[in-house]
């Protein structure tokens, strides 16, 4: 039978996340449990244990990766509504955004540097800093390692949704705004959904952050390629 | 408000178990516009030879549009959320590349998790400081 390969994969794939993201809800919603970490996790050991490369199982669920950028394109959606409430903020925020996430990047690339890491490690943080499903297209574009660096936004994004409510008790962070941009800037997808979960206004902040610092890192990443 | 998730799940009508044929066929058609657009986007990104990747562009010219027609469409708003929900999703075949990669990550794990533990923390702790002062500048009258 033509295509059952493709077929199981991508219906394996469907299953692991359908299953990460019942145990994320039944667990309270609980940030270690990200469905995207559980679920590739489950994807991952599946692929090890039936000894498939990952090159075949890219190839094989393509129908899923196509969805991508059509649903990239869908983001105007929420950043035209916001961008309307918040026209007179935008202009603020859009400055803090791209300082914030050039300053972000240089940080962790500089920390790289300084423990020696190899040049791989640094150009896929470098594409990191973009918004998860947007590295991954940008990093095809720049020729950075596209799956390292959609490894490393997984990672960033868990690490921020679990240590950004704790942070904002600390530092005493009450308003919404700064706390969907915070997050939405540092744990971009993964983030914002942490975001929703605080207020709808503070979803509503992040996923402006991340649309804004995306796009700009974006448009700044390959201009910085093309003329080194 | 810890349910949230969960009722943004159930807005996808084929998947909430709900007859909601014309949110469904809505949702579809909405895709197929988006799916339009970025490819629109993409010939003229290759075209051009611009080094921005064809579904920022797409991303870009949609808002744009919106903007000038000053207000959304109804299709695009249902199935823009549900592309949304599903990003994880979408994003798994690329994030389990990872896997390629373990040698290095392996060879690195400190310095990589040293770099994203302080980045995210810098943003995390600079972002409300930054932005509380640049809207306090603003409107010297309301401090936050």
């Amino acid at each position: 039978m033509p295509y059952l390969f493709e077929l199981s994969m991508i219906v394996a794939t469907l299953i692991s996340f359908w299953g990460a993201r019942k145990l994320y809800l039944r667990a309270g919603m609980s940030p270690l449990l990200q469905p995207i970490l559980v679920g590739s996790a489950l994807m991952i050991s599946l692929l090890i244990v039936m000894d498939i490369s990952y090159q075949s199982y890219f190839e094989s669920v393509q129908l899923i990766h196509w969805f991508l950028a059509p649903s990239i394109v869908g983001l105007a959606i929420p950043l035209f509504y916001e961008s309307r409430a918040m026209r007179d903020k935008l202009k603020a925020i859009i400055t803090l955004v791209c300082l914030g996430g050039v300053l972000t990047v240089g940080f962790a690339v500089a920390i790289l540097w300084i423990f020696g890491a190899s040049a791989s490690s640094m150009l896929a943080m470098l594409t990191k800093s973009v918004t998860t499903a947007v590295a991954v297209l940008v990093s095809e574009e720049t020729g950075a390692i596209a799956s390292l660096a959609a490894g490393f936004v997984m990672i960033t994004g868990v690490v921020g949704a679990v240590i950004g409510p704790y942070v904002f008790r600390q530092m005493k962070v009450e308003d919404d705004e700064q706390k969907g941009l915070a997050l939405g800037l540092s744990a971009h997808a993964i983030g914002t959904v942490k975001a929703f979960e605080i207020s709808p206004k503070c979803g509503a902040y992040s996923i402006l952050a991340m649309i804004i610092n995306g796009i700009f890192t974006a448009i700044l990443l390959p201009l910085c390629f093309w003329l080194f | 408000m810890i349910r949230r998730g969960e009722k943004l799940f159930k807005m996808v009508p084929s998947m909430s178990g709900s007859r909601d044929r014309a949110g469904a066929i809505k949702i579809a058609v909405g895709i197929g516009i988006l799916s339009l657009v970025s490819w629109i986007a993409n010939w003229a990104t290759d075209f051009f030879a611009l080094p921005v990747p064809g579904a920022i562009m797409g991303l870009l010219l949609l808002a744009l549009f919106c903007g000038i027609r000053g207000r959304s469409f109804a299709a695009l708003d249902r199935s823009s959320q549900f592309l949304t929900l599903l990003l994880p999703l979408l994003i798994m075949p690329s994030s389990i590349g990872i896997m390629d990669h373990w040698h290095l990550i392996k060879e690195e794990w400190l310095a990589i998790t040293v770099a994203i533990v302080a980045s995210v923390l810098f943003t995390l702790i600079t972002t409300p400081k930054l932005i509380a002062k640049i809207e306090g500048k603003r409107n010297v009258s309301e401090p936050s």
